[in-house]
């Protein structure tokens, strides 16, 4: 078990990425809540070292992705609206970023998390692979059908 | 793109009650582990999500053993019906008085189905189960059950037509009806058919049986339908062939159709059977064997010039008394002969038919001297073989 100490500082460091990758899967507050719990609470019982931050980003996310799937496992007949995140965080959001955020949460989920971790989290297509437990060729045709779904989707305004 | 998505995700924030929230409870947590106490992963998750997991869905293992269960009932279904399959009819047996009722027999000649092809049929067979009876079995439990009783009067005609697999299987089956006790007692004639009438008759809604019969009238009589045929017993079916057969038989006409030529032939085959004092009381081993007989006297008659025939019948009339009893006998056997003959005519091949003849001149001839004809013959060519051997040697 981890000390207190790391979990706290681990918890207060990856909060938001966690949190944005429930978002991803979930679109859904509540249960991104319940999720990010369960995230951290694996983190505090894992035994296992970590050779890096990076590698501790990466089981996290990992982590993170495969407890959502779960999650939508169990309740898969729920139906998940962008809508619902985007009103609970439409404050802070400018029309454009709520309508990039409505874009990327509509795509079909095996796009949504491969976008999300190539553009937000900055990770290369092979990064990308190795942490999604894809083929690197996967991540690429994946990456570049959800790139043209984004385009179609926000009218190819915006540019790279 | 990539910073706009950025800048959007930025603004995604798990706020701070969440990650204070989440300290606590991952400090009890670890209170609670640090007392001994092993807690479930259940526990970590807050009340709605186990609220999810227990809201009903098709588990996979449900699903998994509906599958099953659908599967297995399939496959009992299928193998059911390829048992089924696997005992498909080979033989079928037609049994005709008024009531008509056709067997299906498989190879072990056990009855798989009955059915039957008229309302008397039905309510015979309504009240009584062949299956999986032995054929003789079948037969003379229908024969002797009461149902049947009212129809089998003293002047019925009993008909068994039989299909085999294969021709000698339709004898043999024949045979073994023959040997029935309750078909002997109601003076029954059995006919052998070919397997393509099977369809036929079932086209026109009748037993082969009766179908047989129906073609034996129409040829003699080309106004009766198969209609009229449904509706009359097969003593009114036989009835009226034999008057067409008599009134035939009264104007003597030779050169006529194949069929009214078999009839009659067998008719005069008696004339001559006597004649030559061949009694048919000595064929009166299997049916098969004087239907052989009368083949082969049969066609060649044909061709005998009309005096002999006169000549014939005025001996049989003078024999008529002398062999009175013998005749009844021979007229009964006649029956089944007529019967026999006319399908076998009917299924006849020409090359039998030619067969036939070239035997039946034979028996015309003087047989002894064709023997010794021939055993000279192959005397001749033994010697002459025997020489070509000596020519070689030398």
């Amino acid at each position: 078990m981890r000390s207190e100490a790391d979990v706290e500082a681990t918890i207060e460091q990856y909060a938001d990425t966690v949190y944005r990758i429930c978002i991803c899967y979930l679109k859904n507050h509540s249960d991104c809540e319940d999720l990010f719990q369960t995230v951290f609470m694996k983190y505090m019982l894992y035994d296992g070292r970590f050779y890096s931050e990076e590698h501790k980003r990466a089981w996290l996310i990992r982590v993170t992705a495969n407890a959502c799937k779960d999650q939508l496992k169990t309740s898969f007949w729920k139906k998940r609206e962008p809508l619902e995140v985007l009103a609970d965080n439409s404050e802070y959001l400018t029309e454009q970023q709520e309508e990039v955020m409505e874009a990327v949460l509509g795509l079909p989920e095996k796009y949504r998390m491969v976008i999300y971790l190539f553009y937000y989290e900055g990770y290369s297509a092979v990064e990308i692979a190795e942490v999604l437990h894809k083929k690197e060729n996967t991540v690429y045709s994946l990456l570049a059908r959800g790139r043209k779904l984004l385009r179609t989707k926000l009218g190819g305004g915006t540019d790279e | 793109m990539s910073s706009v998505i950025r800048e959007s995700f930025d603004q995604l924030h798990a706020n701070e009650n969440l990650i204070e929230e989440t300290k606590q409870r991952l400090k009890e947590q670890r209170r609670l582990m640090e007392q001994g106490n092993q807690v479930p992963e259940e526990s970590i998750t807050s009340s709605s999500v186990k609220k999810t997991r227990k809201m009903p869905i098709f588990s996979t293992a449900a699903v998994a053993a509906a599958c099953l269960i659908v599967g297995i009932l399939l496959g009992s279904h299928f193998r059911i019906g390829n048992a089924g399959i696997a005992q498909s009819p080979v033989a079928y047996i037609s049994i005709d008085v008024n009531p008509s009722i056709e067997l299906c027999l498989d190879e072990k000649n056990t009855v798989i189905c009955a059915d039957a092809w008229n309302d008397d049929g039905k309510k015979i067979l309504d009240c009584i189960d062949l299956k999986g009876k032995p054929c003789l079995d079948a037969v003379e439990n229908l024969l002797n059950c009461q149902e049947f009783q009212p129809y089998l009067t003293d002047d019925c005609e009993l008909n068994l037509t039989v299909i085999g697999s294969t021709e000698a299987h339709g004898r043999e089956l024949e045979h073994l009806l023959q040997n029935c006790s309750a078909f002997r007692k109601h003076n029954g004639t059995t006919v052998l058919a070919g397997m393509d009438i099977y369809q036929e008759a079932h086209e026109h809604e009748m037993s082969f049986g009766k179908y047989l019969l129906y073609q034996q009238l129409h040829e003699l009589d080309h106004s009766v339908t198969t209609e009229d045929c449904q509706h009359m017993t097969i003593k009114e079916i036989k009835d009226q062939i034999c008057a067409h057969d008599s009134a035939h038989d009264n104007s003597h006409d030779s050169g006529n159709g194949n069929l009214h030529d078999n009839n009659n032939a067998s008719s005069h085959d008696n004339s001559h059977d006597s004649a030559n004092g061949n009694l048919h009381d000595s064929n009166n081993g299997s049916n098969h064997e004087t239907e052989h007989h009368d083949s082969v006297q049969a066609v060649p008659q044909t061709e005998v010039p009309q005096k002999e025939v006169q000549h014939a019948e005025e001996q049989q009339h003078a024999e008529e008394q002398h062999y009175a009893e013998e005749q009844q006998h021979a007229e009964e056997q006649q029956h089944v002969e007529e019967q026999h003959y006319v399908e076998e005519q009917q299924h006849a091949e020409e090359q039998h038919y030619a067969e036939e003849q070239h035997y039946a001149e034979e028996q015309h001839h003087a047989e002894e001297q064709h023997y010794a004809e021939e055993q000279h013959y192959a005397e001749e060519q033994q010697h002459t073989e025997e020489q070509h051997h000596g020519d070689g040697h030398h």
